[in-house]
């Protein structure tokens, strides 16, 4: 249950921050917001840097595939999965080092 | 907004102006362009200055201008001659990428040597049947191990035909992915491009990968980002550069004309008493201005990160592409038969200009997206 509520409030956490950036438009939480063009180079930099920062979580050179970032669904699962404590990795080369 | 430039700015401008007038006057220039090539002495000669750093931060060896500095440069640059300032553009896109989607081994493996100048790189995204739609490239990518093989053909490459390194594009189970590919990869081999219009001393390359190597340590961010995120920051930064560029241009075609008018006398009085002339004179200075501060006000969103900073850097290279066009061939139209010779840079100003209007996003593309909410 516990896990639940966490994965919930990942979810709420990421669909305020698109609907702040990411302004007049609906987005369901499986829409490829790449797909669509709501991405743009600055954006882009900017979703890492509030995922890596809103959930304290480093993004391992090998995760950053776009199959983990191109929607709130994915986002949620790639961040829950993250601070599930059995997921724990060694310390490697970070996207914000 | 400040538009008065700093002690900093101002340093950076006077470096610029006393490299161009020793490497870049306008003889040379023309010998340059005539000659399809940059001399290597000029692009050391560059390197000495640290301006191929300018925008790398201090840290990897560069010299951490803010944009409106790295405009000025291009600027001044651009008044010299599109082949030099293009070296600036290109180079500064890749040290743009790396330094904001490198992870920290990288920028240090790479920065430093790009900085220095003791190592140049290009930029390598179009291809013989991918120019506007650059998302698609046809270029791929296949996993190996821990490495990635690589097959594709690159085009237009400025610089290709000297750069040590390249940061280029390819496809990998169909998602975008950017890397950086050393001249020296195995399977990699160049083939000059002669005969442009314009910008001709830019050194265009094509880029050919048959089943290159690369380690996944050369990969830029991740399979998918290789796009979006990745080439279009280098593109905004390109378009910047271009868009400086032009303003420089424009620039140093109403130099020229002021000199003129002033002194060519027709019907017993100086051309510039016409109030034709004036006219033109007028709407020139007007352009260039106009695109100047669409150029610094783009640059100033840009240092906040601010949502319309994208945009706002596509507009001001949009209206300086223009503007170069207009500028350019008015500016030949004073001088009559003179301007278009090459006895004056208008004329290679005026076909340089027109590569403004196709490169880093043509005006057609530019105006799709600028459309979209105007």
């Amino acid at each position: 249950m516990q896990a639940e509520e966490q994965q919930q409030a990942v979810r709420k956490s990421i669909q305020d921050f698109l609907q702040e950036n990411i302004q007049n438009q609906h987005i369901e939480d499986d829409d490829d917001i790449f797909k669509l063009g709501y991405v743009n180079s600055l954006f882009s930099l900017k979703l890492i840097g509030f995922i890596e920062s809103q959930f304290s979580i480093s993004i391992l050179d090998d995760e950053l595939d776009i199959a983990n970032f191109n929607s709130i669904d994915s986002m949620t699962a790639f961040v829950s999965a993250k601070k599930t404590p059995v997921n724990a990795k060694p310390v490697q080369e970070t996207m914000s080092s | 907004m400040n538009f008065e430039l700093s002690e900093t700015q101002q340093a950076l401008q006077q470096q610029a102006r006393e490299f161009c007038q020793q490497w870049v006057s306008p003889e040379q220039a023309r010998d340059y362009d005539k000659n399809q090539r940059l001399p290597s002495e000029v692009i050391n000669a560059l390197a000495q200055t640290k301006l191929l750093g300018s925008l790398t931060p201090e840290q990897y060896g560069g010299q951490g201008h803010d944009l409106i500095g790295f405009g000025i440069l291009n600027e001044e640059l651009g008044k010299a001659c599109s082949s030099v300032r293009s070296l600036l553009t290109v180079h500064s896109m890749v040290q743009y990428a790396i330094n904001t989607w490198g992870n920290s081994k990288q920028k240090e493996r790479w920065l430093p040597n790009l900085a220095s100048g003791s190592r140049i790189g290009a930029f390598a995204l179009s291809e013989p049947e991918t120019g506007s739609d650059a998302a698609n490239v046809q270029s791929t990518m296949t996993r190996d191990g821990s490495d990635y093989i690589l097959n594709g053909h690159k085009q237009w490459i400025s610089f290709g035909q000297i750069a040590n390194q390249f940061l280029s594009f390819a496809q990998i189970n169909g998602k975008p992915i950017a890397f950086i590919i050393d001249l020296d990869t195995p399977g990699l081999s160049t083939a000059p491009i002669d005969g442009m219009l314009g910008c001709r001393a830019s050194m265009l390359a094509h880029i050919y990968f048959k089943d290159c190597r690369v380690p996944k340590e050369n990969i830029l961010g991740g399979p998918g980002f290789g796009f979006t995120a990745i080439a279009l920051s280098a593109l905004e930064m390109g378009r910047y550069s271009v868009a400086t560029g032009c303003v420089g241009i424009a620039a140093a075609c109403i130099e020229v004309c002021k000199a003129y008018v002033g002194q060519r006398e027709q019907f017993g009085q100086p051309i510039k008493d016409f109030q034709l002339i004036r006219r033109h004179l007028t709407e020139m200075d007007t352009q260039t201005k106009a695109a100047r501060l669409l150029c610094h006000h783009a640059a100033w969103l840009k240092e906040q990160d601010h949502p319309t900073a994208v945009k706002e850097i596509m507009r001001a290279k949009y209206y300086a592409g223009i503007a170069a066009n207009d500028v350019t061939r008015t500016a030949i139209q004073i001088l009559g038969a003179r301007g278009y010779s090459d006895q004056y840079p208008l004329e290679r100003y005026f076909r340089d200009a027109k590569a403004m209007e196709i490169i880093e996003g043509s005006n057609e593309v530019l105006q799709l997206v600028l459309g979209e909410e105007a």
